[in-house]
């Protein structure tokens, strides 16, 4: 089992006076996909640095797979748990691909002996394996996310965490790294915890947590969530595009479904009405 | 991008220097820059000068592309020398208005002066031509360990030492991009008073500062998630092997000492 | 017949000490007021091109005429600067290149430059603040203490400042949520209504649609498509070449017609124009 469990969660930054986050309770289920959503500044990232003992919370409690969070369990907690950071290039330390990855390995200190055949098995899951010798300076954004990936796979985690790790990828990118996401998810059992801003990400997720004002302001599946068009535009999410035209449809007379279709579904439906 | 050689980059071909340990070449061009001050008069200059041609031809670097590394020192070369030339005395005068002479000490000096600048210039593009920079570094630790003994934190200096050699080309390229978009905004860094282009640094070097201190914060909360603790003992996953080649280069050197030591002794 | 602000003949560019061309003979003509959206992969020359066009690198070979001025391989530097008094430039990540103490100081930074009087500089910074939607108290805050969205509008309007009638702006709302993705091409659109010809590189299709009626794609340092957005949607062929996507509102047009729903127009640029597409395919489907 390997779920979070958040009690009573509070936390102020040393020098602010209200809480960014207050009274959070939250439950994630191991081998799920969950996305956090909303405003910038509601706090989301910093959920998620507490998740990771990167921050320590004011007052209350996170268990990650049946351990406590705190200044001892760091590197348990770190080993669970692999990060991907928004900026691909800030997150990329070592000289080359193959140090880059690497470096966790070493952080953790595996054999050097052993390290070659993780890091080959690493590069391999990402598709990068023809890169092992290249620079940071000359990969792409979303090659560089890639070898972020790989850096934290190669330890063999069992929650991966990203934070709008997708944000600053073309959409080309974007779709490449979030498909390989849900190949490796699958493959490996891996839990997935994702703040975004990005509708596809979040119709990926088998629950989606929204932040609004410091608080869990919603929780639900996608179609729950992606189907409250005042929540979503208060959070400055957006609608999505087939709920909008769903809306413009039935503002038309046309008798559609009341529910949350995403855009396959939405298709699929129009075809069916249409042939 | 942008692929202009610059002095100390890499040089991506092929040679046997390329392939040596780093720690050699780093210990070979170290032992050469103090040879340099043992030159003493016209032959063994040319001797060590001599030396420095088979590391060039060996780097299989173009003679072009070294050049093209030292050409923007070349100036500051000069001013020094002219300075040499124009302020030292001794020896039969030549020249001389107020303070300013040209004497033959003076002309001596510098010529050994621009001879060692320039050695010592090419012989450390050399070593840079022929070493990436995390080799270069992997190198230095290799030799800082001794100070270990004397509790300096060799492995984190080592490893800031790396990350800031990994970032030069980000910052390269960052500072790059500023000054394109302050010349948007109708800046001239070509032109105006010596204070008017130092005030023109302002709006470049604040955005990179501010950049890089969020970089630098970015960074540091990415490495402690991936589990690094600085006081924690890491394994390494680049290590340095000696070859058979290595022992030749130290061979080589051992013998273009000799040959120097010979002709300070018998010429 | 609108005129034309910018034509480009021939233009060729290589980066020093690089063997590629990064554009390859492009030729276009920009009309003035016209709403043109640049697409292409990364690295397909979208960024070399409107760096040509702004003056900031010389052309190899080929010729430019951006607002009057005529630009080849030997313009002199000072003449290029000229260009800087017709055209804005917003770099991606524009707030990244704020430096000054506080808002107004940053905003006047560009008139400062240009060489304008106090009066008209303060005015400039005004307007350019209003255009951008910022309150004129923000004006002695400084601008690193603002939130993200506003320092991107506080870039913005340094840019707009300069009062340009051509701007450039390079994926203008990269990183931005879609509230502030939406507002900011609202505040563009506005410019672009009020006469400003505007250039906007952009990886987002759905941004093609809703703003522009000039489309060029690029690939590979050559121009690939010079067309309207109705056109450029039509070739999902081309597109797909391209790994580019369709904006939704094509794709599900195209999904139906290619499932045989007679469709009067299969490119609808917005959501609306799709759901009338619809509406009507359904009333006629009643009908018979």
């Amino acid at each position: 089992m390997t779920g979070i469990k958040i009690r009573d969660l509070v936390f102020t930054y040393p020098d602010s006076k209200y809480p960014v986050l207050k009274n959070i309770n939250l439950d994630f289920e191991p081998f799920s996909w969950t996305a956090i959503i909303g405003h910038n500044g509601s706090g989301k990232s910093t959920l998620a640095r507490l998740i990771d003992g990167l921050l320590t919370p004011t007052a209350g409690s996170i268990e990650v797979d049946g351990i406590q969070v705190n200044e001892s369990s760091l590197g348990k907690i770190h080993q669970q748990i692999g990060f991907v950071f928004q900026n691909p290039e800030n997150q990329f330390v070592g000289a080359t691909v193959a140090d880059d990855v690497a470096f966790g390995l070493e952080n953790r200190q595996v054999a050097q002996d052993k390290m070659e055949k993780k890091i080959d098995k690493a590069l391999k899951m990402v598709g990068m394996t023809d890169y092992k010798n290249t620079a940071p300076i000359s990969l792409s954004g979303g090659q560089k996310q890639r070898v972020a990936l790989a850096g934290i796979l190669a330890l063999m985690p069992k929650i991966i965490i990203l934070d709008e790790a997708t944000s600053m990828l073309d959409p080309l990118a974007r779709r490449e790294i979030l498909s390989l996401l849900q190949k490796l998810k699958n493959e490996y059992n891996l839990s997935i915890i994702s703040i975004t801003h990005d509708l596809k990400e979040m119709e990926l997720a088998d629950q989606i947590i929204v932040l609004n004002d410091s608080q869990v302001a919603q929780q639900g599946s996608p179609s729950e969530i992606l189907k409250d068009k005042a929540l979503l535009l208060e959070i400055g999410v957006g609608v999505p595009a087939s709920q909008q035209l769903q809306e413009l449809l039935s503002k038309r007379g046309i008798d559609i479904p009341n529910r949350y279709l995403n855009l396959e579904e939405l298709k699929i439906w129009l075809k069916q009405q249409l042939q | 991008m942008n692929s202009k050689i610059v002095f100390g980059s890499y040089v991506p071909v092929r040679s046997i220097l390329h392939r040596l340990d780093p720690r050699i070449k780093l210990i070979m061009c170290i032992i050469y820059v103090i040879l340099i001050f043992f030159v003493n008069n016209f032959l063994t200059a040319i001797w060590l000068l001599l030396a420095l041609f088979v590391a060039i031809k060996l780097s299989n670097v173009e003679l072009k592309q070294y050049w093209q590394g030292i050409k923007p020192l070349f100036l500051i070369i000069l001013i020094t020398v002219m300075f040499q030339i124009l302020f030292s005395s001794g020896g039969k005068m030549y020249w001389h208005w107020g303070i300013m002479a040209i004497t033959r000490d003076g002309l001596i000096n510098s010529l050994i002066i621009f001879y060692r600048f320039v050695v010592i210039i090419t012989a450390s593009t050399v070593l840079t031509a022929t070493t990436q920079t995390f080799q270069i570094a992997d190198a230095l630790a290799w030799l800082m360990k001794p100070l270990q003994v004397i509790k300096v934190p060799v492995n984190q200096i080592t490893l800031m030492l790396s990350i800031a050699l990994r970032f030069v080309p980000t910052i390269m390229d960052e500072t790059n991009k500023i000054m394109k978009a302050q010349r948007a905004r109708g800046i001239n860094f070509n032109a105006g008073s010596l204070l008017t282009r130092i005030k023109h640094l302002v709006p470049i070097l604040i955005p990179l500062f501010v950049n890089s201190f969020k970089r630098a914060e970015e960074l540091a909360t990415a490495m402690e998630a991936r589990g690094y603790d600085p006081d924690a003992p890491r394994t390494h996953y680049r290590q340095l092997v000696w070859h058979n080649n290595d022992a030749w280069a130290g061979l080589g050197l051992l013998i273009v000492t000799i040959g120097l030591v010979c002709i300070r002794i018998f010429f | 017949m609108a005129k034309a602000a910018i034509t480009v003949k021939k233009l060729h560019y290589t980066y020093p000490n690089s063997a590629n061309e990064a554009l390859n003979n492009v030729s276009l003509t920009i009309k003035e007021q016209e709403f043109v959206t640049v697409i292409g992969q990364t690295g397909s020359g979208k960024s070399t091109l409107v760096s040509l066009i702004d003056g900031l690198i010389k052309p190899s070979s080929g010729e430019l005429n951006v607002a009057g001025l005529k630009i080849n391989a030997t313009t002199k530097p000072e003449y290029l600067s000229k260009i800087h008094h017709q055209v804005g430039f917003v770099f991606q990540f524009p707030e990244q290149q704020l430096f000054a103490e506080t808002v107004a100081q940053d905003v006047a930074f560009g008139p400062r430059n240009l060489g304008w009087p106090a009066r008209k500089i303060e005015e400039a910074v005004n307007k350019a603040l209003k255009m951008v939607d910022l309150p004129l108290e923000l004006k002695s805050h400084s601008p690193f203490a603002l939130s993200g969205g506003q320092m991107r509008r506080v870039a913005i309007a340094g840019v707009l400042a300069m009062n340009p009638r051509i701007l450039i702006l390079d994926e203008p709302t990269a990183g931005l949520d879609t509230q502030a993705t939406n507002d900011l091409l609202k505040i563009i659109k506005d410019l672009n209504k009020t006469g400003t010809t505007i250039i906007m590189v952009t990886h987002q299709m759905e941004q093609v649609a809703s703003c522009a009626n000039h489309v060029i794609a690029m690939s590979n340092g050559q121009i690939v498509a010079d067309t309207t957005p109705q056109q450029l949607f039509s070739n999902a062929q081309r597109l797909n070449k391209l790994s580019l996507t369709l904006p939704v509102s094509v794709e599900i047009a195209q999904f139906l017609s290619k499932n045989g729903v007679t469709l009067k127009n299969t490119e609808p640029l917005t959501l609306d124009g799709l759901a009338d597409e619809i509406t009507e395919a359904m009333r006629r489907k009643e009908n018979e």
